[in-house]
């Protein structure tokens, strides 16, 4: 559970335009990673398809099965995520809220200790609870990966300009008002980061959400490893790198767009 | 270039003049530039002077005092020290034989204030008793007690004592030489006041040479033996005495530099021992109404306490007193707080030593033989 | 509870072995992670040990790119990484450390990168102007004054490490994963629960470990003109 460390994605402060390769120079981690992910799995597509399969291995990296788990894995990561945001931000919220404080560091004291708390445990944890399958796997995507989003919410609303708000309310604008208005507009940003920290860690979470029945990339992973077929287990661990890459790539294309607008 | 408009003055010890630095024909341009931040200059430092760098901002005196230690290095030119040039030597070396104060000072944090002033000595591999013994002496010489202040750490200083703590790492080596970069600069003006004035008693007990870069007109005066004037495009407009800047600047830059309130910063320069003082008579001692002299009351010591007579004048003035060792800008500081036209002049012990009167000023003041400053 | 506490004195010998695997495991990983990332940082923020063809920007790039290297070994899903490790080296501890390793680079390597860029630059410049050489001011000044940063990024990257020290059985890696494992593998059936709980909770021991020992090492190692 990373609750801390996010990726640094965002372009540095670019203020002056230069011409062309001036500019692509200066947003290269926009423009580097998508194209660098693609190299990768065309250079695996092309090992593996220069290799002799025998019928186990060409079982497990049957395209069709492999799209059908790509599916399953989607779902599963975008469900949990979802849940985390509609209950998370508004715990943040309520949590950044004057007179909350010492909840607050609290909080933010816990989650720096529970990084270590290993979600892929949390998993099984809730598939002896609740039983194998999606429903166990979803709850513990969304415990996994709550904390980010809760610390994110809280620290992204507590760093707006306190001044700011005091002139939104001296102007006679409504404590709710206020924040709908001033305080989430300017935490956008990091809490979009959170967000986005929350998301990679449910697609990492997601392939070990296969080892509880949920379905999903870890399937053929597990298949190959059990097996003993190390280069399928590595093609499939491949795709399931880059699905990963591509999903942080535009969440962080999301975060910059979210973040130009307010700034 | 320019040339000092008088023949170098003697040096402290008495030997005929050989700069304990100088820089011969330096200049620095940096690359892409078309005009050169520090424009070609001669410059000689005198030993156990002080040199003031002057000038307004982006004129080249923290650029020329940075390469005396080549922390930039000049583009032409050779700089000797003490007769040795070192325009090539190894610049890490050369630096640990030049003391070196900053305006933000740049105390290391994580060492306490005796670790930091004996940074320069272990990195020369002084033994250690050597090192503890210099550290003590060079804390009681810039005013902090040893005992008190050897195991503080800097973030527990004020800014005055920061700097002084700064100083006395300058100094731990023993260097010939001492650079500073407007060292008073970061320093509430209460405080810089009471440093300059313990700088100049330091000095005279250390003779160090010291080249020392300000922005502050007065300070300059104050401190210096020497003054540079730099002014744009890194130009050595005047090098000379302070008396010398102030009376007969070199050109309209200058002139116009030194501006108006010249003539009040030359009275700081003139010493009240250096001068002829009208002599005063005291109060029952001595023939008559005293012949003609202003007569002063004093008390069983001897000490003035008020005036008795003045000739010219029906009543006495209040009495305004002035040290010795003070300049004429002090005795004019007190007329003018007193409200009154004259001035006692009196030694350590307060005992009477002559008068000053405000028409003196504008009068012709005499001045018992020439400064040797 | 009773089960639980049943289990672990039945199976106490594994459970403490266990213990010390993993707190191994992460011990060696966070140490290798730790000397390339601080050794990275250092080299890259001294100008003279690297080639005098690199200026400043170009240290400063090289930085940068480490950085976002690091940071997409991150988010690769730490199955699909030690999946991509294992045809290489195999299955068992070798792969774990490698993968746990790179997991812990970024980190440290981005605490340590901070910590020394933070230092006040009037600091430097005396330094600088006392004769002190650039590897002599980042021993003795720039590291120093980085040091509790550069801390609390390896506490940052051991926790992370416990956590996904566990996935590592997968792979045959050691520590408290086998324990899932086996309680996945039992699923519903009896002692599954327990076994779970064990692996799950023992990383938060090992955690808990850690964090007494990153008290005493920052009480002892951090200066005192630089207490926070």
């Amino acid at each position: 559970m990373t609750a801390e460390v996010a990726p640094p994605g965002q372009p540095t402060a670019a203020t002056a335009t230069a011409s062309g390769p001036g500019r692509l120079w200066r947003n290269r981690s926009l423009i580097v990673p998508p194209v660098l992910v693609l190299v990768g799995l065309v250079l695996v597509a092309l090992y593996v398809s220069n290799q002799q399969l025998d019928n186990v291995e060409q079982r497990i990296l049957d395209p069709g099965d492999l799209l059908d788990r790509l599916g399953e894995h989607l779902l599963l990561t975008g469900y949990s995520t979802l849940i985390v945001i509609v209950l998370a931000v508004p715990l943040g919220i309520l949590l950044s809220r004057p007179g909350v404080g010492s909840a607050q560091t609290g909080v933010l004291a816990f989650g720096g200790f529970m990084q270590a708390l290993p979600p892929f445990g949390v998993i099984i944890l809730l598939a002896v609870v609740v039983g194998a399958g999606r429903l166990g796997a979803t709850i513990a995507l969304v415990i996994a990966s709550f904390l980010p989003v809760l610390t994110n919410t809280v620290v992204g609303l507590r760093q707006v300009d306190p001044a700011l708000i005091e002139a939104a309310r001296g102007m006679g604008m409504s404590a709710s008002r206020t924040l709908l208005k001033v305080e989430l507009p300017l935490a956008v940003p990091v809490m979009v980061a959170g967000i986005r920290v929350a998301l990679v860690l449910n697609v990492g979470t997601a392939t070990l959400a296969s080892y509880v029945g949920a379905g999903g990339l870890g399937v053929p992973i597990d298949s190959a490893l059990k097996l003993g077929r190390a280069e399928a287990a590595f093609a499939v661990s491949a795709l399931v790198a880059a699905l990963a890459l591509m999903i942080d790539w535009l969440a962080g294309l999301a975060q910059h767009l979210v973040s130009g607008r307010v700034s | 270039m320019s040339e000092p408009t008088e023949s170098p003055p003697a040096g402290r010890s008495g030997q005929p003049d050989r700069p304990m630095i100088a820089l011969e024909g330096v200049s620095k341009t940096y690359p892409k530039q078309q005009r050169p931040a520090v424009a070609t200059l001669d410059l000689e430092v005198p030993e156990g002077a002080i040199v003031m760098l002057i000038g307004p901002s982006g004129c080249g005196k923290t650029t020329t005092l940075k390469m005396m230690n080549r922390l930039i290095e000049p583009t032409t030119g050779r700089i000797v020290l003490d007769g040795e040039d070192v325009t090539a030597v190894n610049a890490d070396q050369l630096r640990r034989r030049i003391g070196y104060v900053i305006q933000q000072v740049g105390l290391f944090p994580h060492l306490n204030v005796a670790d930091n002033v004996a940074v320069v000595p272990k990195m020369l591999g002084w033994d250690r008793n050597r090192i503890t013994a210099r550290v003590e002496e060079l804390l009681y010489l810039v005013g902090l007690e040893p005992k008190d202040f050897r195991d503080r750490y800097p973030r527990q200083l004020s800014g005055g004592q920061q700097q002084r703590v700064g100083v006395a790492r300058g100094l731990a080596a023993d260097p010939p030489v001492m650079l500073m970069d407007e060292p008073f600069g970061a320093i509430d003006p209460i405080t810089r006041d009471r440093l300059q004035d313990e700088f100049l008693v330091l000095q005279q007990q250390i003779a160090k040479t010291i080249c020392f870069v300000t922005h502050d007109l007065d300070e300059a005066v104050k401190l210096g033996d020497r003054i540079a004037v730099f002014g744009p495009g890194g130009q050595l407009r005047q090098y000379d005495t302070p008396d010398e800047v102030l009376t007969n600047p070199a050109d309209d830059y200058v002139a116009e530099f030194v501006g108006s309130g010249a003539a009040v910063r030359r009275l700081s320069l003139l010493e009240l021992s250096r001068l002829e003082l009208d002599q005063v008579a005291v109060a029952g001692g001595g023939p008559g109404p005293a012949n003609g002299h202003p007569v002063l009351v004093v008390d069983d010591s001897g000490r003035p306490t008020a005036w008795q007579h003045l000739p010219g004048l029906a009543e006495p003035p209040p009495l305004v007193t002035v040290p010795l060792s003070g300049t004429v800008y002090d005795a004019v500081d007190v007329m003018l707080d007193g409200r009154t036209p004259v001035v006692a002049v009196v030694d350590d012990d307060r005992q009477p030593r002559g008068l000053l009167r405000w028409d003196a000023l504008v009068g012709d003041l005499r001045t018992k033989g020439r400064r040797t400053r | 509870m009773q089960s639980l506490l049943e289990f672990l004195s039945n199976n106490w010998s594994e459970v403490q072995f266990a213990a010390q695997a993993h707190f191994l495991l992460v011990l060696y990983s966070v140490g290798i992670a730790s000397v390339i990332s601080i050794a990275a940082a250092m080299l890259l923020h001294t100008s003279q040990l690297t080639p005098r063809s690199w200026s400043r920007a170009v240290r400063a790039n090289s930085r940068e790119t480490l950085l976002l290297m690091s940071s997409a070994a991150l988010t690769i899903p730490s199955l699909a990484l030690f999946g991509l490790l294992q045809p290489l080296l195999g299955l068992g501890v070798v792969t774990s450390i490698v993968g746990l390793t790179i997991y812990g680079i970024y980190p440290v390597l981005r605490n340590t990168v901070a910590g020394l860029s933070a230092v006040e630059p009037a600091v430097l410049e005396a330094a600088r102007g006392m004769g002190m050489g650039p590897l002599r001011r980042m021993v003795r000044v720039q590291f120093p004054l980085a040091w509790p940063v550069i801390l609390s990024g390896v506490r940052v990257a051991v926790l992370i490490m416990i956590s996904i020290a566990v996935v590592a059985a997968i792979v045959d890696g050691p520590g408290f994963g086998q324990f899932l494992l086996d309680g996945l593998v039992r699923l519903g059936g009896a002692g599954s629960l327990e076994q779970v709980l064990t692996g799950t909770f023992g990383c938060l021991v090992v955690a808990a470990a850690y964090e007494v020992i990153f008290v005493l090492v920052r009480r002892v190692t951090t200066p005192r003109g630089i207490r926070v």
